[in-house]
């Protein structure tokens, strides 16, 4: 008789014996299926992580903060402002628009080509805010912070990528 | 040669089926489906807002241009929400678990896919989805049923590996992406500018500390599989540490990770946490003493 009661055993306190809860097994069927299944999830999530990208979410690479950005280069931070026509300027984002900064800034060669697609962010906040004075300006703009020695340096400055205005 | 590979794919199956009281994967299940409802409207609400953007912004992934997706029109936006809160209610009560949770995790996939269509796609998630995909297999289950059973154990192994496997894998990112060259990069210095200010950011001006913080990511990353090795206490620590990791990152940049946080609890004994139970059985004990306290004052003088 073993008193120790392992993990997933209870010990019965009037004989001492040790009771391991009933066990439910797969059958040979089911182990079979979870076998393979284990063998494709994770297949498909190397071969994404290895010659994947994002498009193949959710098996894509991992690659968030991955980029390689050189210790002493400037470092940008793309922001997207707003402006109303009662001419107050915010910055407009997913709590607000639907739309996340860090989308636009993935799709930033599309805004850059085709600045009509800002109007497109313009119409979602309006969309959500329809008592709200309009937006009616989209602008991108981009800071650019100095880094040396993959630190801040304090120094900054800031230029805009693209506009949009409603005409 | 052929004996030693069969024993070592019999003990890799063994391993990954692993039985588990049906009392743990009950409560992950009640956690899980309850987190769903919270993404929806806390964590990542902008994504119901998706039904009023221009579909010129959409940009489908790979998998929304392969199957017949729909574009994200207001009506499906709407549908797919409360089709989502109502089946994930219903799977966190454990009632219905395959249908409901078949419905769950197909209209939580589409709803991700909506999500990251527009530019930026999320890596949280890949947990937390495998979880949702699993857990219709794991059967009937009660909280506070001792019973251990091998599919339930199945579906919290399968999401260990993926939360292991997103720490893991996100270092061999950041080498395939950043070469060696990443953690002597100006990553970090790059997030805090974007994200953060005040505390942190000064911090981050002081010398070395972002490089010394970004080499112990990577290793701390490279290493994450030894947390199948270690036991009990130190693999609660392991634990704890990975959730204070988080907690900093949150306060520093603002990024929660919060799905997979959710997909980490398949780590933790949660069979042990028994709000309702407990509740009764303090209500329990509180009828009891009120009774006994009457007859105590039915049998005085």
């Amino acid at each position: 008789m073993n008193s120790d009661a392992g993990e997933g055993q209870r010990a019965n306190p009037n004989t001492k014996l040790t009771v391991a809860p009933a066990e439910i097994r797969l059958e040979r069927g089911g182990r079979r299926r979870r076998a393979a299944a284990t063998v494709v999830v994770f297949g498909l999530l190397l071969a994404g992580t290895f010659v994947g990208s994002d498009d193949h979410f959710p098996f894509g690479p991992f690659r968030m903060y991955a980029r390689y950005r050189a210790p002493d280069q400037p470092v940008e931070d793309t922001r997207v402002i707003g402006v109303n026509r009662d001419g107050r300027r915010f910055a407009l984002h997913e709590r607000n628009c639907g739309i996340r900064r860090a989308e636009i800034e993935g799709q930033e060669p599309l805004y850059v080509a085709d600045p009509r697609r800002l109007g497109r962010i313009a119409d979602a906040y309006n969309t959500l805010h329809p008592n709200a004075s309009p937006v009616v300006q989209v602008i991108v703009t981009k800071t650019w912070h100095d880094v040396a020695d993959a630190r801040p340096t304090g120094r900054s400055h800031t230029e805009t990528v693209v506009e949009w205005r409603d005409q | 040669m052929a004996r030693p590979v069969t024993t070592a794919l019999q003990r890799a199956g063994a391993w990954f089926r692993e039985a588990v009281p049906l009392g743990r994967i009950a409560a992950f299940r009640t956690l899980v489906y309850l987190f769903v409802i919270a993404d929806l409207t806390v964590v990542t609400p902008f994504i119901a807002d998706r039904g009023g953007v221009d579909a010129e912004l959409y940009r489908p992934l790979f998998v929304g241009r392969v199957l017949p997706l729909p574009t994200p029109a207001p009506v499906i936006v709407t549908v797919l929400f409360w089709v989502l809160v109502v089946s994930a209610l219903v799977a966190s009560t454990g009632r219905l678990p395959r249908a409901a949770g078949i419905v769950v995790a197909v209209c939580y996939f589409e709803w991700m896919i909506i999500g990251m269509s527009y530019g930026k796609v999320d890596h949280d998630r890949f947990a937390f989805l495998l979880a949702l995909a699993l857990l219709p297999t794991a059967g009937a289950a009660r909280h506070g049923d001792e019973r251990t059973s091998e599919a339930a154990g199945w579906v919290l192994r399968m999401t260990q590996v993926a939360v292991v496997a997103t720490y893991f894998l996100s270092a061999v990112a950041k080498i395939r992406f950043g070469t060696w060259r990443w953690p002597f990069s100006s990553v970090l210095a790059w997030a805090l500018l974007r994200r953060s200010g005040g505390f942190f950011l000064r911090t981050g001006q002081i010398p070395y500390v972002l490089v010394v913080m970004q080499f112990v990511s990577i290793v701390a990353e490279f290493c994450s599989p030894v947390l199948f090795v270690l036991k009990n206490r130190w693999r609660a620590i392991a634990i704890g540490a990975c959730y204070v990791f988080h907690l900093v990152t949150f306060m520093a940049l603002g990024i929660s990770f919060a799905p997979h946080l959710v997909a980490m609890c398949s780590f933790l004994p949660l069979e042990r946490v028994r709000p309702l139970a407990a509740l009764r059985s303090v209500t329990r004990g509180r009828a009891e003493d009120m009774a006994a306290g009457r007859s105590k004052v039915a049998v005085g003088p």
